[in-house]
């Protein structure tokens, strides 16, 4: 336990960079301006998890997910974007 | 700042209270009535002690506001992250004292018994404030993410 704690603490373990990035600012305002807090009141949550969303500190479960999604009425895709350093690479080379 | 936020400043508070207390009073026990390190230490710091049921209490203080979501899945998260890292510095501490103990007293001395209750304590101490901290930490210092 203790040699595990050790090893990820001290960087032993390197991790995928995932990405997902989302839209809700834009949802807001789409959806007549709607403010942080009558978005965390409806999905259940606290405005400052709605922050940490919309600044990509934090990514959303799925559940909340699905839930900030039907709150705009639209599909899950259109409300957060995942990314991984495979599809940021390969978007780069298509680019290229 | 979110009522976990304000919980751990009290905590941080209090032990820092306890702390500074038990520094006066030790130096005042040497200085003034010329009492050894360790029984200073003993005497000086067991005063304030009893102060640390604050840190336990801190929830009667910083109360829930009514009808208000305070506690949602990333708050769960950041708990659950707290008390795995204050276990593992527990941990850590238990295995230094320990180790300390057992080289300053001797390798095959005994050691007083109120020892125990001082490690104890510092165990507990070491947890409370090493979640704190965490919880601060993944908050973001009450700032980034508080209630701009």
């Amino acid at each position: 336990m203790l040699s595990q704690l050790l090893f990820v603490t001290a960087g032993g373990a390197k991790m995928a960079k995932n990405e997902v990035k989302n839209q809700i600012r834009r949802m807001r305002f789409e959806n007549g301006e709607m403010t942080q807090q009558q978005l965390a009141d409806k999905t259940g949550v606290t405005r400052q998890t709605i922050i940490a969303i919309e600044s990509g500190k934090y990514a959303p479960s799925l559940p909340l997910a699905f839930k900030i999604a039907r709150t705009f009425g639209k599909p899950i895709e259109d409300i957060f974007q995942y990314e991984d350093e495979e599809s940021q690479s390969s978007a780069i080379s298509s680019d290229a | 700042m979110n009522r976990f936020q304000k919980l751990a400043w009290f905590q941080l508070g209090v032990v820092g209270i306890v702390t500074v207390a038990s520094i006066i009073l030790m130096a005042l026990f040497v200085r003034k009535y010329e009492y050894e390190f360790l029984e200073a230490w003993w005497i000086g710091s067991g005063y304030p002690t009893p102060l640390l049921v604050l840190t336990v209490l801190a929830p009667v203080f910083i109360r829930k506001k009514k009808r208000q979501i305070d506690f949602d899945e990333r708050d769960l998260m950041i708990d659950r992250r707290a008390m795995v890292i204050a276990f593992g510095t527990t941990y850590v501490f238990f295995i230094g004292v320990c180790f300390t103990t057992w080289v300053a007293a001797g390798f095959d001395k005994p050691i007083p018994a109120y020892w125990l209750i001082r490690i104890v304590l510092g165990g507990w101490v070491t947890s409370v404030v090493a979640h704190a901290l965490t919880t601060i930490v993944c908050y973001g210092w009450g700032g980034k993410d508080g209630q701009k």
